[in-house]
């Protein structure tokens, strides 16, 4: 009988990026593998990125990208949320690429190379109001970038900003202000080779914004970033299952020794379903660390592997209809999968 | 980016404290790495003060340095001492304090839509600090528009949709600097159990579902 663990295809993985990459050419494609993958596994899924249609990976933050150079990844890395601890210095080092918000950052990141230049992206915040320079402080972000590049500390690699998703005409709009800020750049004397805006949704849907390279996430770990179409609409594969052995059988009632510990959400309860012996039967109860499943009637036994959700081709649920019955969205059910289970990769 | 859990063990031996003298046979429950708080640590305060027996999850019943006939896997007829040990039954101290970093702050206008979907508009002009948590190291996208955090000691609501990696709070007429604390629950700050009402599960599920980016530190 086999443990609990996560099975990640890898296969359904490279299909996925493959299938985004030649949507989206000419322009490129960047994968984000932040936390951890989304919960895939960091260094797997990373290698696996790069040999099936994408050039360069976005990690979020400078230890991850520094994971990834000790792990032998020589790609483009790209690393945007800092606190004012982060290590830009071994960042430089490493020759990650980081995105930039504030005049603070570009001050720091300039200071801290020594060496070679730090290549840099200039984030303008286009309407989603969490990083990236308000419009009214754009020309003195640019303009503070250009004086560290003329003294040689930075080199202004690309214009860069991340879309709302709230509605066609909002992120129509945001492409339009990113435009205008693109355009500001220029009339200052920084016209860099490459602008990125768009992630999974406009990725797909909006071919304007592909730009010089689409930072693809959720979609290629199998998942739709739209609420009206699934990935199988997309011809896209789930990656992640979650599996377990049943521990025990009593009075119609199986257990498994799993539970909201690991990730599976307890406001699912009484709404989610798992699958075994070729059907699908009612989650009754989800402990946190151990889940019971309504058998009753079925020849269900110890050792039968559940699955609690995975690609769907038998007829299990996915993380899709997870994120339906715990009021989320698939991205935060295989993010939150369990650190503490293997991952097995496959293909 | 700081993301820190703050484990106060001497709150911990005294929330046993005062349940072993109701009940000195009791068994505490640290199942699940002892509901997010480190199974180590917390065990071994717990033997410390008296406590005779600990549940654990199964696969957590060798543990170096901790002698294993003190170690339960299954349930038992004693009485199992679950969110009163851990400060979260609304009485006792509360042993763990959620804390992230203040890594943006900006002064937005009225109308100003936040985060994904825009779910938020900002009612007046405020300012808006952006913190480096998000439903990857457990902080429930559910709480996104319900729950508070608590900056420079004051409790401020996070509005917004919760992403992966970080969250926005309106601080309205407040203007923190980057690199401040905020505070999610725990000690001076909103309470596990009312994030708990807001994100449909128990604090102890909340709190065993923190994610390894963020640091326990025990004092």
């Amino acid at each position: 009988m086999t443990a609990p663990r996560i099975e990640i295809d890898l296969a359904a993985f490279r299909h996925n990026v493959a299938t985004l990459s030649s949507l989206v050419a000419p322009s490129r494609t960047m994968l984000a593998v932040k936390a951890n993958a989304y919960g895939h596994g960091l260094v797997p899924l990373a290698f696996a990125a790069l040999e099936s249609g994408a050039d360069s990976l976005a990690v979020l933050e400078i230890p991850a990208a520094l994971e990834l150079r000790r792990a032998g990844i020589t790609a483009p890395l790209f690393a945007w949320l800092h606190g004012p601890g982060a290590d830009f210095a071994a960042a430089v080092d490493a020759g990650i690429d980081l995105g930039v918000s504030a005049t603070w950052q570009v001050e720091a990141i300039a200071a801290a190379a020594h060496s070679v230049p730090a290549r840099i992206h200039l984030k303008v915040d286009t309407g989603l109001h969490r990083n990236g320079a308000n419009p009214e402080d754009w020309p003195a972000l640019v303009d503070a970038a250009l004086a560290a590049e003329r003294a040689g500390r930075v080199e202004i690699s690309a214009l860069w900003s991340h879309l709302a998703d709230a509605s066609p005409e909002d992120d129509a709009a945001a492409l339009t202000l990113f435009q205008e800020s693109v355009a500001v750049a220029a009339a200052r004397g920084c016209t860099p080779p490459l602008l990125h805006l768009a992630a999974s949704s406009a990725g797909i849907r909006m071919p304007a914004a592909r730009l010089g390279l689409v930072r693809f996430g959720i979609a290629a770990y199998g998942i739709s970033p739209f609420d009206d179409e699934t990935a199988r609409d997309l011809g896209l594969r789930p990656v992640m299952s979650v599996r377990a052995p049943v521990a025990a059988v009593d009075g119609g009632v199986a257990s498994l020794s799993i539970g909201s510990a690991d990730g599976i959400p307890a406001p699912a309860a009484g709404r989610a379903q798992a699958w075994v012996a070729g059907s699908r039967h009612p989650i009754v109860e989800i402990g946190i660390d151990s889940l019971s499943l309504d058998v009753a009637g079925s020849t269900v036994a110890v050792g039968d592997e559940v699955v609690l959700f995975g690609s769907g081709d038998d007829g299990e649920p996915t993380a899709e209809e997870w994120a339906d019955w715990a009021d989320t969205i698939g991205d935060e059910i295989v993010a939150r999968a369990s650190e503490r289970l293997p991952r097995v990769y496959r293909g | 980016m700081r993301r820190s859990a703050l484990v106060d063990l001497a709150a911990l031996e005294a929330n046993l404290l005062s349940a072993l003298e109701a009940d000195p046979d009791l068994i505490l429950d640290a199942r699940a790495d002892a509901y997010g708080h480190g199974v180590g640590p917390i065990i071994r305060t717990a033997l410390a003060t008296g406590v005779g027996t600990v549940r654990v999850s199964p696969g957590q019943s060798v543990l170096p340095g901790i002698r294993r006939s003190a170690l339960m896997t299954v349930p038992s007829k004693r009485r199992l001492l679950g969110a009163e040990a851990y400060g979260v039954d609304g009485s006792g101290i509360p042993v763990l304090t959620l804390v992230g970093e203040v890594i943006a702050v900006k002064p937005v206008g009225a109308d100003a839509g936040v985060s994904y979907g825009y779910t938020y508009r900002t009612p007046a002009p405020t300012t808006l600090a952006l913190v480096a948590l998000g439903y990857a190291d457990g902080v429930p996208r559910l709480a996104s528009n319900r729950a508070s955090v608590a900056i420079g000691g004051e409790p401020l609501p996070l509005v917004g949709r919760i992403a992966m990696d970080q969250f926005v709070v309106d601080c309205g007429d407040r203007h923190p600097s980057v690199g401040d604390d905020a505070v999610l629950f725990g000690r001076n700050a909103p309470s596990a159990l009312d994030w708990a009402a807001h994100t449909e599960r128990s604090a102890l599920d909340l709190t065993a579902g923190i994610g390894s980016r963020v640091e326990r530190v025990y004092s």
